[in-house]
């Protein structure tokens, strides 16, 4: 069946069968940023946006995605223009082998969306559908934190510059 | 290759690039989600494999008919033990010839666990590869199967490897019509003279569960015939090298017509050291077509490979001042069904404890054995794991019935830089060891540091907790290796390119580490020159030198040697041409930050490599260097935890977590933390959540994230990372490893900070809420 | 993914998805979240009916047919969880049905669950069921026949799926706005943060102007493979002034023993039925502290 979607601002039309998962066609598409760990919504490295909401691709169908729209990691930067989260996952040693991280990246930026400043604890908890075998979090939290810290100062720096 | 190995490494203080939290090379494409792992490069025509797995524990195939299968349209190729050749062989990715036994069929007739490979169906879709395998009628004759590793070798067992060609191919003991897949044993001294003198003997038996690695990205494999037609295996794999050489083997087909290319691989831990390409690489062979075998996370936690579940007994004895005077380990790993790594994980259950602490008496009795259950191989820690979590709970206790603080009693019998242990020599990997003494140790430091850290001394003397939740600190004591030595080798390439930047081309194996990274740091000291002009490459065994792979903690500190041995060549060819450049002898040259200066002129490295390339004597100012280690000196750890437990539910939650580590220098101070900080929560999870169930059959209730736990960010206790710097004087830049041995940490840690809590001693792990709570129940 | 699936259709009004849904009979069902269809897929399962497009994912705080929370089946976890601690806090649910709301699973799950979905395919873990039987909600279906509402205790009385007729709909979850005095918590003990409940408990009480305990609900899950509720034990609170520690460990003790426990995996008998005493307690004493202060006018 054919469906229309919106993936990262562009108008897609793409076919998939009844029973293909959004992780499935977005791969399928050439969205490889959006990765395959457990199909069943338990690691998290599959996670996209869905009408800016966090969401596992592998849980959802994709004829049931039309209409709506996705964003992938693939929105949100690229190694010669990096989004703020990126730099700081790179920054702080929070990739190790990455195959986790473009889906947490794509959950902090929903989260920096809605909380510019959270805590510690409110980034462990806003993350707690990733799983990462390799670092043990530490150095990815403070990625975090310090991504967040940094998109503040660029607001305030464009403030000043509005005004 | 020695005179380059002797060559000043300057002082550490010095070092421009080594010694520096770097950005990891590849870090922002995978956080863009752009660098590309196996699957995410798209081929034409693909077809879709999928495996059958057995459904028995242990059954011998009477009759297999694949005819409806390969009758369904879309299906392209269906193999069953009928249609490949039967090439026993080991799946474990080691030096050749392999210490693990050859008893590995590409497909048998016979099924010898739950998961065990069947059958194999490729097709134009996962959908169509899903119902051949449904249409393949097997007629299984169940036989009688053995799960428990204390049954194993009993008298009447069934016997797993009735098979007459099943052998060992090196020199050691190998007894498969008692289900003994490896034995080992070894004695120093005189053990019952060591034990009648002491004052006090502390005897523990540990058991240890089966767990897996969890890589995030599971298995995968794509196959396929390049323009020549030679075979290309695109693999997620910790031994590129090994994956050519065991499937040249296994299938049959001609080495140099296997090019291995490993792309960015989704961790490995140990699970990605196994060679399980063999099987996609014949359906390849068999189609002509592109191939790919990408495992469901069910089939990645039963039919990849686990970690070995042990018995461990640790007896030591004492004198009343702490002296240790005998010190005797008993081993049994379970191997399950097949023996993939059974005889060096049982090794290393006694090398890499028994040499750190002094004593004159020690012996070590393992074995390793077959039951119908899933196939243990390589995972961090790799016996470590699992006997230092026997020998840091007698250690816990010994302190406490000797009256001593347990750091006073490790401070009192730990290994110290300068000294040797008989145990270095007598036990190696499948062969003898090696004689060595310590270069470097700071476990004194790591002790203090990481006691002062949690707040040892306050907590200790606390009074004895009382209510309902209680908390406890506990701490251990550990050491590794660095790489197998006499065995381990490996390799680079180097050369220059006219903009004075470099192509440094490694055997070793980047699957997550950021190995790449501190590699390209060690060779851009070596060279004199910044980071970013070094462009790494691994690991492709059509392009790249040989490198055993990453495993045994090696790549760090030999495949780093190789680096810098590889660096030094060039920079005496560097030398040279620009000595000639400015007319002075090459002595009088001296090198830094991608310029070359004596007497007051200076040439920049790119007008010495245009010089090189275009303009006088040209030459390819380039190298290929090689490194093999004579000693695996140890990295040192001490660990520290404090924990509440509440004793209602005998739930353990891990408060805060200090790791202590010398590692010699660490080369990427912020990647050897990352390293750090994952063996240790992988270590939590697997002591307290992580535990694979299965029922009386054989198989495994559990094979899913939901109901295998591992950690999440929810799950991290304030953990601590310490780094205490040493110089190793063998290692590249004073390097040693620090991949493998935190993990080691959590089991006897928490386990000692439970008793130290309740009053416990969790002996059997993992330490679930339930365990904890019928421990609690026990002693009431 | 889910091979076998020939058909997905997603109906924009209800008579639409009921005639969908009879028309594939037993090879239809009903797309609410979607986490139990492709975790545990069946291959029996051909044809699915997306109710996304239902307009069933509406969160109100309504008066008929009596004053409580009308919550679409299709609201999600985190939507309610969200609701109930803004525009729905009149609701009076905030603590026991938020509770449960926000301990499935992880965050980025409690995005995909929806209340309904939860309910009718309720796994021996799911939380939200044990917190709206202790609630006793009633539950509106719509088929071919017209509506129907089905009590708690009846719809939770075998697996719900069988409750509802082949071609029903869970279309709206309906729970009464509790008394004043009331206060209810919800407890699991988990392996680790993100799983699922080795046990689990819901506690609504409700306290009169002395303090002594009017009305008392117990329900619980993760135990055996559905939620069940402890009417007895619940009962021997009622009547009770102030009940301190040790009245809280007998009633600890009758859930215990009243408690219909199983054995899996993840947890024996034995322990469960102690994990069923101690949270049992825990979750009443919480509930009680949150009753005192409703009735004195603390929260809202």
């Amino acid at each position: 069946m054919r469906i229309a979607l919106t993936i990262n601002s562009e108008l897609r039309e793409l076919e998939v069968a009844p029973g293909e998962t959004l992780l499935d066609a977005l791969r399928g598409a050439g969205y490889t940023g959006v990765k395959r760990g457990c199909e069943a919504g338990t690691c998290g490295s599959c996670v996209v946006l869905l009408d800016g909401t966090p969401s596992f691709s592998c849980l959802l169908f994709a004829a049931a995605c039309e209409g709506r729209k996705v964003t992938t990691i693939e929105a949100l930067g690229a190694p010669n223009r990096p989004h703020v989260i990126m730099s700081a996952f790179a920054e702080e040693a929070g990739v190790q082998c990455g195959y986790c991280v473009p889906g947490m990246v794509l959950t902090t930026h929903a989260l920096l969306e809605q909380n510019a400043s959270p805590s510690e604890e409110e980034v462990r908890g806003a993350l707690d559908g990733h799983l990462c075998r390799c670092t043990g979090y530490v150095k990815q939290v403070r990625a975090i934190l310090k991504a967040a810290e940094r998109l503040a100062e660029e607001r305030a720096a464009g403030k000043e510059s509005s005004r | 290759m020695n005179e380059s190995r002797k060559r000043d490494e300057g002082s550490p203080d010095a070092y421009q690039v080594v010694g520096k939290s770097e950005r990891k090379l590849d870090a922002l494409a995978l956080a863009a989600g752009r660098a590309a792992f196996t699957d995410d490069q798209a081929f034409p025509h693909l077809l879709h494999a999928k495996l059958l797995w057995s459904p028995h524990a242990h059954a011998r195939i009477r009759r297999i008919d694949a005819q409806k299968a390969r009758e369904l349209p879309g299906v392209a190729c269906v193999l069953t033990h009928e249609d490949v050749p039967r090439v026993l062989h080991t799946t474990a990715g080691q030096g050749f010839p392999e210490p693990s036994p050859y008893d590995t069929p590409m497909l048998d007739h016979k099924v010898r666990y739950v998961g065990d490979r069947v059958a194999a169906v490729c097709a134009e879709s996962r959908a169509v590869a899903e119902r051949a395998l449904k249409l393949i009628e097997v007629e299984y004759e169940p036989l009688p199967a053995v799960f428990d590793l204390r049954e194993a070798d009993a008298p009447g067992a069934p016997v797993i490897h009735d098979e007459p060609d099943c052998r060992a191919v090196i020199p050691v003991p190998y007894e498969p019509a008692r289900n003994i897949a490896a034995k080992v044993d070894m004695r120093v001294g005189d053990l019952d003279a060591g034990f009648a003198q002491s004052e006090l003997v502390v005897d523990h038996e540990v058991e240890t569960h089966y767990g897996q690695h969890t890589p995030i990205e599971p298995h995968i494999t794509i196959c396929y015939l390049d323009d020549y037609g030679r075979l290309v295996i695109r693999t997620s794999t910790q031994v590129p090298f090994h994956v050519r050489r065991i499937v040249a083997q296994s299938t049959g087909h001609p080495l140099n017509q296997i090019r291995v290319i490993k792309p960015r691989i989704g961790g490995g831990f140990g699970a990605k050291q196994e060679v399980l390409e063999d099987i996609v690489a014949m359906l390849c062979l068999r189609t002509g077509r592109p191939v790919k075998l990408e495992y469901t996370r069910a089939e990645e936690f039963v039919s990849t490979r686990t970690r070995h579940p042990a018995v461990i007994r640790v007896k030591a004895g004492f004198a009343k001042d702490g002296t240790m005077q005998a010190l005797h380990m008993r081993a049994r790993t379970n191997t399950g069904a097949y023996g993939s790594h059974a005889l060096t994980v049982v090794c290393n259950c006694g090398a890499k404890t028994l040499p750190l602490y002094r004593c004159p008496n020690i012996g070590f009795d393992a074995d390793s054995v077959y039951t119908n259950l899933p196939v243990a191989g390589a995972y961090r820690g790799y016996g470590g794991t699992q006997a230092a979590f026997a020998l840091e709970v007698v250690m816990d206790d010994a302190a406490a019935k000797l009256g001593l603080d347990p750091i006073e009693l490790r401070r009192k019998l730990h290994i110290q830089a300068g000294e040797g242990s008989p145990v270095f020599r007598a036990l190696g990997e499948g062969k003898e060891g090696v004689e060595q003494k310590i270069g470097s140790c700071k476990l004194p430091d790591c002790l203090n540091r990481g006691a002062a850290a949690i707040g040892w001394t306050e907590k200790r003397a606390a009074p004895r907790a009382s209510g309902r939740y209680r908390r406890g600190v506990g701490m251990a004591a550990l050491m590794q290796g660095s790489s197998i030595p006499e065995i381990d080798m490996g390799a680079a390439s180097l050369k220059m390119n006219e903009d004075g930047s470099f192509n440094l081309l490694c055997g070793a194996t980047d699957l997550g580490t950021g190995s790449d990274t501190v590699l390209a740091q060690i060779a851009a000291e070596a060279l004199g020159t910044s980071l970013d002009k070094i462009l790494v490459y691994s690991s492709d065994t059509d392009l790249t030198p040989f490198d055993v792979g990453a495993y045994a903690s090696s790549t760090t500190y030999l495949s780093g040697q190789a680096v810098r041995d590889t660096a030094f060549r060039v920079r005496d060819q560097i030398l040279e041409v620009a000595a000639r450049a400015l007319g002075v002898p090459p002595a009088e040259v001296t090198l830094a930050g991608g310029v070359a200066r004596a007497a007051g002129k200076q040439v920049s490295y790119s007008q010495i490599a245009l010089r090189a390339l275009y303009e006088q004597d040209q030459f390819q100012i380039g190298a290929i260097g090689s490194a093999i280690s004579h000693v695996s000196p140890p990295p040192f750890a001490a660990h520290f935890a404090e924990v509440e437990v509440d004793m209602r539910t005998g739930r353990t939650t891990v408060l805060s977590y200090v790791a202590a580590v010398d590692c010699g220098t660490a080369i990427n101070p912020k990647l050897a933390e990352g390293q750090i900080e994952g063996a240790v929560m992988n270590g939590i999870g697997y002591a307290l959540t992580e535990e694979m169930c299965f029922n009386a059959e054989g198989r495994c209730l559990n094979a899913s994230f939901r109901h295998y736990r591992i950690p999440g960010p929810r799950d991290l206790p304030d953990l601590r990372t310490i780094l205490v710097p040493t110089h190793e004087p063998t290692g590249p830049y004073g390097a040693k490893s620090v991949s493998e041995i935190c993990i080691n940490g959590p089991l006897p840690v928490l386990s000692n900070a439970i008793f130290h809590a309740a009053g416990v001693r969790m002996i059997r792990s993992p330490f679930t809420a339930e365990r904890v709570w019928r421990a609690l129940k026990a002693a009431e | 993914m889910a091979a076998e699936l020939k058909a997905l259709f997603r109906p924009r009004s209800m008579p639409e998805a009921i005639e969908l849904l009879e028309a594939h009979g037993d090879r239809a069902r009903p797309l609410a979240g979607g986490t139990a269809l492709m975790v545990g897929r069946s291959p029996r399962v051909e044809v699915l009916v997306d109710l996304g497009l239902l307009g069933l994912d509406r969160l109100e705080v309504g008066a008929e047919p009596e004053p409580g929370a009308r919550i679409g089946a299709m609201a999600t976890a985190s939507s309610l969880a969200r609701w109930l601690k803004g525009a729905g806090r009149g609701a009076g649910l905030t603590e026991l049905l938020g509770e449960a709301a926000e301990s499935i699973g992880s965050r980025i799950l409690q995005n995909h669950v929806t209340v309904g979905g939860n309910c009718v395919m309720v796994y021996a873990w799911s939380d939200l069921p044990v917190a709206l039987w202790c609630l006793d909600a009633r539950f509106v279906a719509e088929g071919k026949a017209g509506s129907r509402t089905i009590g708690a205790d009846r719809f939770f009385a075998e697996h719900p799926s069988h409750v509802l007729g082949s071609g029903e709909i869970l279309t709206w979850i309906l729970v009464p706005r509790p008394p004043r005095g009331a206060g209810g918590a919800y407890l699991k003990v988990t392996r680790n943060a993100t799983d699922h409940g080795l046990a689990s408990a819901a506690a609504q009480v409700v306290l009169g102007p002395d303090g002594s305990v009017l009305t008392a609900r117990l329900a619980l899950g993760a135990v055996r493979g559905l939620p069940q509720t402890l009417p007895t034990a619940a009962a021997a609170l009622c009547g009770q002034r102030a009940p301190g520690p040790e009245q809280l460990a007998a009633i600890g003790r009758a859930a215990a023993e009243e408690a219909k426990v199983t054995a899996d995996f993840r947890a024996g008998a034995e322990y469960r039925r102690d994990l069923v005493r101690t949270i049992v307690e825990d979750a009443l004493e919480r509930a009680l502290a949150r009753a005192a202060r409703a009735r004195q006018g603390g929260a809202a």
